[in-house]
């Protein structure tokens, strides 16, 4: 009887022991395992991460999906069918974290997240993103920095002085990296030239994000440390905070404008002047330009095609300080996947991991000395570590040197404030709205009624982005 | 008692067995892997037949065949999920997974198949411009944008000798989203003729472009970049009525990757303007200028 007893646990501990519990921080389990991964970024720099990935980790092998393609709606689409095949991605990114959690294609990794030691080092406002009641449904995996494209040799051309109360110029004429909200306005409004009878004069003072001013998602933040994108406290939106009117109101006011400080043009005036319909940063005709740090090629653009020099400036500031604006990509685990634990690691090495980021400089160095050795010019890096790691962003400033005016918004990265494009739930839809045509309180008629009207339209933009936001995911607080 | 015992004792070492990855047969060795062959990457001929499970074998490590277990998995419409059968009239890359589970013992492949372009026909600038041969040769939809921006084609595909597409213009661009065909050769100084048949079920203005897509900033390489902004586009609007447009335009410089893209976003501005919409018979020939 004892001896019976006796022999259960044995083979409960050989069953146990000899099968190999595995660890995602170690990941000792050497097992043969497979998984998959999908993403939109450059495919063999993907797959040059991946076989760094599978030398650390021998024992599993990635298949980099050739078939899970496109961007947006149609990566995502390709994301479902994947789903319904039962041949979903391990790992994948995504554009809109709400919709691929609705679809149930994601996996709660907080239990990996929040025994991870490199999680630990993600900058605070950057770790908030992918998290809905508690449970983490995607990993932020970079982020872009959102600032100002400035031609400096129109800036030197135009000579401008600090004007007290107007704005600050330094040594080499150029706004000072520090400047505020308030300097930007004024600067973009002196600078411009709108000379359309001679061209060759014509300065356009700045040109915009997307067609228009990103004003009130981005000043409200640097009014308040509290305060994040567009206003979002963790919880909901304040569209009637004395700050959002503000800016909104001199977004309106911007987008009124004709008169060449924006660009934003007299349907005649743009027929009949061709150096308008061009792409005004790298054609030389705007001194700024609202920009996303993907653009950054755009440098090396102007200075072969146009032989001026760009920089990059931080995004103005305002009161409460310097907090970066940034855009965020994510990635998420299947899932459907076998292998959660392994999954999580391909994850982190492909994203924000600390050694992933290192096989990434690797690859991203090995390939600039290759464009030197060719006489090419080298493309800088463009996306950016979302977590303090002083080794990788060491090499970082390295991959980005001789872009004027980027190093002050590194000096404060760890403030950064990320977008919510991707990942909060209704945002998208909420944006949907404002732009229908359908909708009386849309966009195009509060530009048509003016800087005072806009205390009216925040209240029912209030409204209608709490409903929006209440349909959805709960985000973390 | 002793019966239980055995049983309790078969159960176990079956749980040992199996949790520990290997499949015990009495007859023979037990399984530890499955290794599945003939599943490299392919590239099959425009119209050949072909059918993802010739070929493909499992053989286990104890010498025994699993083939009959294969299954695949793709999210290709190209391929019959029943029979195998690859439409073979859709070039472009698919992918397939293989599957053999024995027990515990799991092998999965994934396998690249190019089904490749027709050959192009001698003498014609422009191929599969009557649309015979399919979407062939015709890019995949390049909406490579995110669909806040670009829009996208909720079909894209030829019916009744057309080319019919659903075009969601819910962008803010009036080139996205797009399709087109790249590879044309257009030589410095000649001029060119470019015709088209096309209705929509909308009246709609469509956008035209003549140049070479890049892989970077940027992005794309106007062959008309010497015109105003205004005149780099051939701006038709379609009606209800299929009808034939031309536009004809020279070349500034010899280019043989570049070609032309037709773009469904907004127009007027910025009024996206969602419609069905059929091509057919483009043709592009070299005129006297």
């Amino acid at each position: 009887m004892n001896k019976k007893i006796v022999i259960l646990p044995i083979f409960l501990g050989l069953v146990v022991t000899g099968c190999g519990a595995s660890s995602a921080s170690t990941n000792q389990n050497t097992r043969p395992i497979s998984l998959s991964y999908a993403d939109w970024a450059n495919q063999d720099v993907n797959q040059k991460l991946i076989d760094a990935f599978m030398a650390k980790y021998p024992n599993i092998d990635v298949e980099l999906r050739q078939d899970i393609t496109g961007t947006g709606n149609t990566f995502t689409g390709n994301l479902n069918a994947a789903a319904q095949a039962g041949i979903l991605p391990d790992v994948f990114a995504t554009d809109n974290v709400p919709t691929v959690i609705k679809a149930g294609l994601t996996l709660d990794i907080a239990p990996f997240w929040d025994e991870d030691p490199d999680a630990e080092l993600v900058y605070d406002n950057i770790a908030l993103a992918g998290v809905y009641d508690g449970k983490r449904y995607a990993m932020p995996s970079f982020q872009f920095l959102k600032g100002i494209l400035i031609n400096l040799d129109i800036f030197e051309r135009a000579d401008l002085q600090t004007e007290a109360e107007r704005y600050r110029i330094d040594n080499d004429g150029y706004p000072m990296k520090d400047w505020t909200f308030q300097e930007f306005i004024n600067i973009a409004e002196d600078i411009t030239n709108f000379d359309l009878v001679n061209p060759q004069n014509l300065v356009v003072g700045t040109d915009l994000w997307y067609g228009l001013p990103d004003f009130q998602q981005v000043w409200p933040t640097m009014e308040n440390a509290a305060t994040q994108y567009d206003t979002f406290d963790g919880t909901g939106f304040n569209y009637t905070s004395q700050a959002w009117i503000e800016a909104m109101q001199e977004k309106v006011r911007f987008a009124n404008l004709r008169d060449g400080t924006v660009s934003i043009f007299n349907e005649e005036d743009y027929d009949d002047t061709p150096e308008l319909q061009t792409f005004l940063i790298t054609s030389g005709y705007a001194a700024m330009k609202i920009e996303g740090s993907w653009e950054l090629p755009r440098i090396k653009e102007a200075k072969e095609d146009g032989g001026f020099d760009l920089g990059f400036w931080p995004y103005p500031r305002g009161s409460a300080g310097f907090f970066p604006p940034t855009i965020l990509d994510f990635q998420a685990i299947s899932s459907q996947t076998d292998y959660p634990e392994e999954a999580y690691l391909l994850a982190k090495w492909m994203t924000y991991g600390r050694d992933g980021w290192l096989a990434r400089l690797d690859i991203m160095e090995e390939q600039q000395a290759a464009d030197i050795d060719e006489g090419l010019t080298p493309n800088y890096l463009d996306r950016y570590p979302t977590a303090e790691y002083p080794e990788v962003w060491d090499r970082v400033y390295e991959l980005v040197e001789g872009i004027e005016g980027i190093d002050a918004i590194f000096e404060n990265i760890e403030n950064s404030k990320p977008d919510l494009d991707k990942w909060l739930p209704g945002y998208i839809d909420f944006w949907a709205w404002v732009y229908n045509p359908e909708n009386p309180w849309n966009w195009m008629n509060l530009a048509t009624a003016g800087p005072n009207a806009v205390p009216t339209y925040a209240a029912e933009w209030q409204k209608q982005i709490t409903l929006f936001l209440a349909q959805g995911l709960t985000p973390a607080s | 008692m002793k019966n239980l015992k055995i049983s309790l004792s078969v159960t176990l070492a079956a749980l040992l067995l199996t949790a520990c990855g290997s499949v015990s047969n009495s007859e023979g060795p037990a399984l530890t892997t499955i290794t599945l062959g003939g599943v490299g990457a392919v590239e099959v001929e425009f119209e050949a037949p072909f059918n993802v499970m010739t070929g493909v074998t499992a053989t286990g490590d104890n010498n025994q065949d699993y083939t009959n277990l294969i299954t695949f998995a793709s999210i290709s419409p190209a391929l019959n999920k029943d029979t195998g059968v690859l439409d073979t009239t859709k070039p472009g890359l698919l992918v397939v997974q293989y599957n053999v589970t024995v027990g515990s013992i799991v092998a999965r492949q994934f396998r690249n198949i190019t089904v490749l372009q027709p050959e192009a026909v001698v003498g014609e600038m422009l191929q599969n411009g009557d649309f015979s041969l399919g979407t062939a040769v015709w890019n995949a939809p390049a909406n490579g944008y995110l669909d806040l921006y670009g829009g996208r084609f909720n079909t894209f595909e030829v019916i009744n000798g057309e080319l019919r597409i659903d075009v969601v213009a819910s962008g803010t661009n009036p080139v996205f989203p797009r399709f087109g065909q790249m590879n044309i050769p257009f030589l410095q100084g000649k001029t060119y003729e470019i015709s088209f048949d096309a209705r929509s079920s909308v009246s709609r203005i469509i956008s035209m472009q003549m140049g070479r897509l890049l892989p970077a900033a940027p992005w794309f390489d106007d062959f008309l970049e010497q015109f105003p902004m205004a005149e780099r586009f051939f701006r038709p609007t379609l009606t209800t009525s299929m009808a034939t447009y031309t536009y004809t335009f020279t070349m500034n410089k010899n280019d043989i990757e570049g070609g032309i893209l037709f773009g469904f976003g907004t127009v007027a501005g910025d009024q996206p303007v969602n419609a069905v919409i059929h091509i057919d018979n483009i043709e592009i020939v070299e005129v006297s200028a």
